[in-house]
Formats: structure tokens, sequence, C-alpha cells
């Protein structure tokens, strides 16, 4: 039977990317199904309205919207997003949230993919080995460097994962005076400082244009195409194969299955609010963690009554984000000569400086030997607005009149803040989780996700830890105002787990090549195989995956 | 009407009665505040002399006057996306004000000195309500004072001068604006 397309995506982020680039380059028609619009490098400008404060770039909330469960004592406390300050949407438009990444770049090391063999079973925790070892994804890690771009340097330090290539493709970025400050407090205190890959270039290449180092990077779209988003770095050039077509402002509601349980289609609307079908060979699910469990679930059928890929029950289990702690501390001006002063004051290079030695905790005032994570350090976003709301909040109440004035003058023109991002597992655990809604639905006519946000009170120890050995980083090279802490709220940016990936069909959602263990012809290639999301962002494993994924595909059509 | 072709209709206006010395520098003046918006003319000129409290004009530093505050709080709340709720919040806050103003003083917010209008809004305060709109508006005022100037506020960079804070490039440019993405 004919069918419209050798391969149908839905989502266009870092899993779709790869395989829309990889089958199209490989000659397989490829239709993209997207559900936001179709911005480009002109589209994207610096500006604080856009990317912030309006929701330009994710659905109005009033027509498309989610459910919250947050931990209240004993119970949970149940929020729409339309009606808290809660936004689960990260960005959909063609490219995805990949658009608005930082581009904090890190591998998994080979150690989380065996966690629970390597440092036994948690309390509390669902843990699972990988059913691939980290050599089955260090290929597809080092592709990623050379296709998406990335920029870095290899320094060695006690956790350095193996790598094929020597070095990376592209140069570390620019960094700022900051970043010699770090090196040197780190070294004093006995740690390695690393320079952080970024998925940026730093010099022309791949048909894109080099960081034009403006300062401002995370939660924007790039104007220059140096950030390695999926649209950038892979649809771009899957779309000149002129084998793949990408539809944009196409939201998909439901995939179809027959009486089989075969997947005949899927069901989508158009941007003039049509309903129509499209049929292809092959079927790849990439709408991050939370949506990509919502489909499923909705997508309910003769042979799947409890929604597709589903008959393990654990689609939407296992839910996780990125765990950990934050800080920051600041650093004043006055302490320094006024050329000094006017170099640490400059927007534009970055920071990017990683710390590596706690990935694996062996410290008695810990406890036994234990998985940690890694500490990124970053500049505050540059956003005046975002920074200057922060201070109409006084600890004796509402700050106004010349008392903020002269506050505002002081915070903004006499040093500036360095933040602490630590990172460690978010463990999987009973109370972390994606389900259908009850009663809310989206314009559509279908059920929203309900997520709940369950953390395990490990998170908030390992993060307290990583977060107070970068404060002491910080107070070393002289900051004041440090702070650091943990929280076990979710950054929501940071999405993994609901279709785990493992050998035994009763256990997990995916075989261990991302196909679903009950549909023939269904992948799925974002963040939601994950059975851990290792303790560092998880983007660059997101891609690898899924140009992993794209191989085995391949060797099937 | 979307509010894409709503803003191209009214780009820029300001509010010729309450605020002379501000439309002056808008193009396209209505001499009428917007009737949707829900606030009079009179009661512009209180909600004028409140931003103007909250972040005073100073010699070397903008106050909210010198970012066209008022003006911008009124487009935003005039934007045809914004709730009525949300307007009629941030009427009802003025309100609230006025009625404390005589409650305590027997005037008008307006009439009462400097001192007294801080006493007055530090009584707000003290409302759960009050707090949340004083906060509201004081964000307007921020707004207003650190947005990018082809929204119509922060005229020639002047709050990002005075912070001495170095914006990104490139910067949004008219047809380009949020709401013509």
């Amino acid at each position: 039977m004919s069918k419209d397309f050798d391969v149908c995506v839905i989502g266009s982020g870092a899993g779709g990317g790869p395989i829309a680039y990889e089958l199209s380059k490989a000659g397989h028609s490829v239709v993209v199904l997207e559900k936001g619009k179709w911005f480009k490098e002109d589209d994207f400008y610096k500006d604080e309205m856009a990317c912030c404060i309006h929701e330009v770039f994710t659905p109005n909330l009033k027509e498309e919207q989610h459910v919250v469960e947050t931990e209240r004592g004993d119970d949970w406390r149940v929020q729409k997003t339309s009606e808290s300050s809660w936004n689960l949407w990260n960005g959909n438009i063609v490219g995805g949230s990949s658009n608005f990444m930082s581009g904090f770049f890190h591998r998994l090391k080979p150690i989380d993919f065996k966690l629970k063999s390597t440092f036994g079973a948690i309390e509390g925790a669902n843990m699972a080995d990988w059913p691939i070892s980290y050599d089955d994804l260090e290929p597809y890690y080092d592709k990623v460097e050379k296709v998406v771009g990335i920029s870095g340097k290899v320094v060695k330090h006690k956790h350095q994962e193996p790598r094929s290539s020597k070095d990376f493709p592209y140069p570390p970025l620019g960094s700022h005076p900051l970043s010699k400050m770090i090196d040197k407090a780190c070294d004093e205190i006995g740690i390695t400082s690393v320079p952080m890959p970024r998925a940026i270039l730093s010099k022309p290449a791949l048909g894109r244009s080099s960081c034009s180092y403006n300062g401002f990077c995370g939660g924007l779209g790039c104007s220059t195409g140096a950030k390695g988003s999926s649209r950038a770095a892979l649809l771009d050039h899957a779309v000149k194969t002129g084998k793949c077509e990408i539809y944009p402002e196409s939201h998909v509601a439901r995939i179809l299955t027959d009486e089989k349980g075969a997947i005949t289609s899927v069901e989508y609307y158009n941007k003039d609010g049509e309903k129509k079908h499209i049929d292809a060979k092959i079927y790849v699910v990439a709408c991050q963690s939370i949506e990509t469990a919502r489909l499923l679930l909705n997508s309910t059928g003769k042979k799947h009554k409890n929604g597709l890929a589903n008959s393990s029950g654990l689609v939407g289990q296992n839910l996780m984000f990125a765990g950990g702690g934050a800080g920051s501390g600041r650093i004043n001006y006055a302490k320094f000569s006024k050329k000094q002063a006017e170099a640490l004051r400059q927007n534009g290079p970055f920071i990017n400086r990683t710390i590596h030695d706690y990935y694996v905790i062996d410290d008695p005032d810990f406890g036994d030997k234990a998985k940690g994570g890694v500490i990124d350090f970053v500049h505050l976003h540059p956003n005046p607005l975002a920074r200057a709301s922060g201070r109409i909040g006084g600890r004796d109440g509402l700050v106004w009149g010349k008392p903020l004035k002269r506050d505002l003058e002081t915070y903004f023109r006499e040093g500036r803040y360095i933040k602490i991002e630590a990172f460690c597992d978010w463990l999987p655990n009973e109370n972390s989780f994606v389900k259908l809604d009850s009663e809310v639905k989206d314009k559509y006519g279908m059920p929203v996700a309900r997520a709940r946000f369950g953390f395990h009170g490990r998170n908030l120890q390992v993060g307290w830890y990583l977060a107070s050995k970068a404060g002491e980083v910080l107070k070393k090279m002289g900051a004041s105002n440090v702070i650091s802490f943990a929280s076990g709220s979710p950054p929501v940016n940071l999405v993994a787990g609901t279709c785990r990936f493992g050998d035994d069909p009763e256990t997990s959602v995916l075989n261990k090549d991302c196909q679903a263990h009950d549909v023939d012809n269904l992948y799925i290639t974002d963040g939601s195989f994950m059975p851990n999301a290792g303790s560092a962002p998880f983007t660059w494993t997101i891609y690898a995956n899924s140009f992993r994924v794209a191989d085995k595909i391949i060797k099937r059509l | 009407m979307k509010r894409r072709e709503f803003l191209l209709l009214t780009a820029g206006f300001a509010l010729g009665v309450a605020l002379p010395s501000q439309a002056k520098k808008f193009p396209n003046v209505v001499i009428e505040p917007n009737k949707q918006v829900g606030l009079s003319s009179a009661q512009w000129q209180i909600m004028d002399a409140v931003l103007n409290h909250l972040f005073p004009s100073e010699a070397n530093a903008p106050g909210a006057k010198d970012v066209y505050a008022t003006a911008w709080l009124h487009n935003a709340l005039a934007m045809p996306d914004t709730e009525q709720s949300h307007r009629d919040f941030m009427r009802d806050g003025l309100i609230q004000l006025e009625k404390l103003a005589y409650k305590t003083h027997q005037k008008s917010f307006m009439a009462l000195s400097s001192d007294k209008r801080e006493s007055t809004l530090r009584t707000l305060e003290q409302d759960g309500e009050g707090k949340a709109w004083l906060r509201e508006t004081l964000r307007y005022i921020l707004e207003a004072l650190l947005t990018d100037p082809v929204y119509g506020g922060n005229p020639e960079s002047i709050g990002w001068k005075w912070l001495k804070h170095q914006a990104g490039f490139p910067l949004p440019v008219v047809g380009k604006r949020y709401y013509e993405l």
C-alpha cells in the first residue's frame, strides 16, 4: 500500500531533528509535523518582551495548558497552568525548545548507563540499568559534536568520559575575565575547572555563522545560527535535500490504529483548524516527555485500550527533570582597578566553567559513596526587566521611590552576579508521572496532560552538597552575597522519562532501539526513553540517541 | 480585532487630556483614553500621580514621567489580548487608593503632600490586594523603563543608559515587535 511518506516525525526539536536529517540525507521521504510556527533567524531579536513576557513562542495557556500537582504536606496541590505561574511549554516552534536552550552540552558518563548495578538500589527510587552502554552511544556523541557543532576544549579530569575524537571540532568560545578567576579559585581548592562545551559555533561553519557575543543567549532565539538548534543545525539541511517537508502549525492530536493494533495514520489539525491525516511507513514521536506521553495516552484503539504502546502501563511513569541545586555570588567592581572593572562589566564573552570532581561523591561527610553531579558557573541572565523586577520585593515590604532607584543603581552598575547551576539525578519515583486530566481539555477537545512533580529526598541531599561546593569556589574568588541551595521544584525546561527503554516489555515501553515493544513501526526519540537522565543537562544525549535510532531506522527501510 | 491590527492603528498613542506633556512626544494622539480600559481621564491623572510618586524623576535618574510610564500602562491595558479582569484589577486598586485617601485625609490622592501620599500608599500595602496592585504598578513602571524603545517606553534608551545596561543585538524593529511575529 502506498504511503504518504517513508517517515513521519511528530515534533521538530532535538529528538526529531536528527531523524529528519539522517533519513532525508539517506534518500527517504520525511514529513515533520510541528505544532508551532516556523520562525527563521531574522525573526529572532534580543527582545525581552517577545522571549519572556509574552507568549510568542509557546501556546496560549487558555487554549492549551497542563495541570500540575505539587507536594503540599501529605497531599498534592492541583493547579491549572492557566491559573498559576507554571508553564510547561518550552518553545513550540520549528526546532522546538532547542531554539531557546543555552546549549550547556555535557555527555552522560559510563556509570550513568548502569547506575543501579554500580551504586545499588535506592529506596523509593525506581532505578534500572540502561539496555545499552556508553560505548554504544559514544560514536553518536561524537557525531553531534561535528554535525550539530559543539565548541569546547578537552581538559583532563578524574571523571573524563572516554572519547573517540581527541578534542572538540570547534575551539572554545571567548571567555569572560571571570572564567580565569574561577580557574584560580578551583586551583587553590584543589579541584579542576573545565571549559564547558557549548552547542554554539565559535567560528563560521556548517553553513552557519559564528556566535556574535551579544550576551543574550539562553531563553532567546539565535539570530546568527551559531546555536545548534535542531532547526539551524539539522532541519534547514534536511529541507535542502528535497526529501524532507516540514508542516508547521500542525498539531497532532492522536495516532490512529486499526483493529490489529497497527498504526493507520496520524490525525492532526492544520493552521486553519482543519482535521487532516497523514500516513507513513515509520512513525517517530518526539514531543518532549510530557506531551509525548499525553499523545500516546490519548491515542487509544481497539488493541491499545490504555493508550498506544502502553501494555506495560508505564507510559507517563518515571517522569524526570534535571535535579539539583543553585546559587549565586556577586563580584563588586570596586575591588578592581578601573580597567579591570571595565573588562568585568562587559556582556558577551561566556563564563563557561564546569566542575566534574563531584560526579561521584566519595566523602565521609556526605555518607556512603554516591552518585553526584556537575556544577556549572554561568552569567546571571542579563534580561534587564527580569533583574530589576527582583528588586521590588524587600524584606520589610515593597521597595519604591528613591530607595528603589538607588538600589537599582547599585545592583546594575556596581557589580555582577555569577550563577551556580548544580545538576544531579532526578531520581525516578512513583510520585513523578504524567497522566491525562479527567476534566481539562485543550482547544482541540483532547484531555491535557496532568503532571505530578514528586521528588526524592536524595535530590535535595546531593543538590545541597554540590551547590555548597560551588559556593566555596565563589567565596574563594572573593564574591560577596554568596548563597547556595537545593530545591525539589522541577526545572521544566529539562524534562525526560515517561517512556523508559529496556529489554523487558513488562518493565519498559521501548526496546533498546527506542522502538515501542507493542508497535513495530513506532519509535520515540526525545528524552522520554531515559531510565535516568544523568547529572548534567541532557540535550546532547537526546541528540546523540536520536542519531543512533536514525541508523536503526535506515537499516530497516 | 487582532492585536496586531489594533497596535498598528493606535501605535504610540497617548492620553491627551491627562498627559499633555507626554502626548506631544507620541504620534497619532487620541484625546480620550480607551474606553475598554475603564479609567476616566480624572482617574488617569491620579494614576499618573501614583506612578510619579513610586518612581520620581530626578536630575540624573529618570522617573516614571521620563519613560512615559502612564502612557505605557494605558497601552498595555488597552491591548486587545489583555484580560478584562486585569483591567478591572488595575482600576479597582486605584479606586481603593482614592477611597483610602478620602477616609484618612478627606482629600483626593491628587491633593495630598508627598509625605501623605507615601503614608497612604504604605497603608494600602498592608492590604493583600493593595500590595498586589502596587507590585503590578511597579512592574509596569519597570517595563516602561527597561524594555526596548521600539515599544514606546525607555525613550532613547534612557533607562538602559542610566543603569549602564548593555543591550543585546539585533534589537527588535517595527514590523518585528512581539505582536507582529
